[in-house]
C-alpha cells in the first residue's frame, strides 16, 4: 500500500500537514507539537526586533530545519506594498524564496483582498517566488491564482482562529475539480474531524496554528490532527462507497434458520 | 577621518547618533546582531547582506531590522 507524496513546487512532502509557530506558550511546547504532528513545513512571520528588549533566544532554534522547511508569511499586510515588502525581507531573513501569501482586506474578519492578494501574487512570481496564496474559498480567484503561476492555492475553511471548522465544503469541491495546483486548506479548522473531512474532500493539505496551540493539550492536539489528516487522506485514496438512501445488506439474506 | 563627529539616523523607528563612516555592517555589529537571521532595510529597500560592508549611514536613513517571529 503505497501512499502518494505531497508536491509543491520542486519539494515532495510526506506530512500534509502544515503548522504555524504562533500562539504557543513556549518555544519548548511548540517544538513539542511540531516533532509529534510530523510536519515538514512551518509558517512564521516577519517582524521588527524589539532592540529595546533584552536579548532572546530566536525561536528558529526551536525548529529543526533538517526536516522542517520555513514558509515564512505576510500575516497582518494590508497593502500589495506591504506584502510585496514583507517577502523580499523574508527571502533576506531566511534564505527561501517560498512565501505564503497574505493581504488583509479586513482586520474583523481578516479575510483577504482577493484582488489585491492577485496584484502581489503576480510581482513576487515575476521577481521568482514560489507563491502560496491564502484566498477565500472563491474558485475564480483560486483558477486566477493559479493561472498567474501560484503553485499552491490556500483557500480558508473559515475565518483565521475562528475554528467553525469548514463553512463551505461544496466551494472547495469546486475548487478541487477546478485547479490542478495542490489544494491547501488554510485556516478556520478547529477539531480533527474538521480536518479529516477537508483531506477526504481531497485537498492535499491542512494549515494550522491557533487549532493545535491554542488547545488545552497542544501537543496531544498535534497527534490527534496528524491522525486525523492521514485518517481523511486514506479515506480520500482509498474512495468512499456512494451513498444510498436504503439499506444494503452486509450478511447474506439467504440460508437464515427457517422457524 | 573625523569619527567623533556623528549624524542623526531612525533606526526601528528610533533615533540614534552614530559615527558619520559607519556601514550597515558596523551597525549590524554595534547591536550584536547575529546578520544570518535578519533582514535589513534602508529606506524601504531590502539591502542584501553582501552588501551590508559597502552601504554607508547617511544622515536621516530610515534603517529596519526584521527578524522571524511565531506567526500562522
Amino acid at each position: 500500500m503505497q501512499n502518494q507524496k505531497l508536491q509543491i513546487s520542486n519539494k515532495t512532502f510526506h506530512s500534509r500537514l502544515i503548522l504555524g509557530t504562533g500562539k504557543y506558550s513556549s518555544n519548548t511546547m511548540m517544538q513539542e507539537a511540531h516533532e509529534v504532528s510530523g510536519t515538514q513545513m512551518v509558517t512564521v512571520a516577519i517582524r521588527r526586533i524589539d532592540l529595546k528588549a533584552p536579548p532572546q533566544e530566536s525561536m528558529l532554534s526551536y525548529i529543526n530545519q533538517d526536516k522542517i522547511a520555513l514558509l515564512p508569511n505576510t500575516a497582518a499586510c494590508f497593502t500589495v506594498k506591504e506584502a510585496v515588502q514583507t517577502a523580499q525581507l523574508a527571502r533576506e531573513a531566511l534564505k527561501t524564496n517560498w512565501i505564503k501569501l497574505e493581504v488583509i482586506g479586513d482586520p474583523k474578519t481578516l479575510f483577504p483582498d482577493v484582488a489585491a492578494t492577485l496584484e502581489a501574487a503576480k510581482i513576487l512570481i515575476d521577481e521568482g517566488f514560489v507563491v502560496l496564496p491564502y484566498v477565500l474559498d472563491d474558485p475564480v480567484a483560486c483558477q486566477k491564482l493559479e493561472a498567474i503561476g501560484c503553485q499552491a492555492v490556500m483557500p480558508l475553511a473559515a475565518p483565521i482562529g475562528s475554528g467553525l471548522g469548514i463553512r463551505n465544503p461544496y466551494n472547495l469541491k469546486i475548487i478541487l475539480e477546478q485547479v490542478s495546483v495542490p489544494v491547501i486548506v488554510d485556516a478556520g479548522v478547529g477539531c480533527p474531524s474538521d480536518a479529516a473531512r477537508a483531506m477526504e474532500l481531497g485537498c492535499s493539505a491542512l494549515l494550522m496554528n491557533t487549532a493545535i496551540a491554542g488547545a488545552n493539550d497542544p501537543v496531544k492536539m498535534a497527534l490527534a490532527m496528524r491522525q486525523a489528516v492521514e485518517a481523511g487522506r486514506n479515506g480520500f485514496e482509498a474512495g468512499r462507497i456512494a451513498k444510498k438512501l436504503y439499506a444494503n445488506a452486509s450478511s447474506p439474506m439467504e440460508g437464515v434458520i427457517q422457524p | 577621518m573625523d569619527k567623533l563627529h556623528k549624524i542623526e539616523i531612525q533606526i526601528n523607528g528610533e533615533s540614534q547618533w552614530l559615527p558619520q563612516d559607519w556601514s550597515l555592517q558596523d551597525l549590524v555589529s554595534e547591536l550584536k546582531i547575529n546578520p544570518q537571521q535578519v533582514a535589513i532595510a534602508k529606506n524601504l529597500e531590502v539591502i542584501v547582506r553582501s552588501q551590508l560592508k559597502t552601504t554607508f549611514l547617511k544622515p536621516g536613513d530610515q534603517i529596519e531590522i526584521f527578524h522571524a517571529v511565531g506567526g500562522g
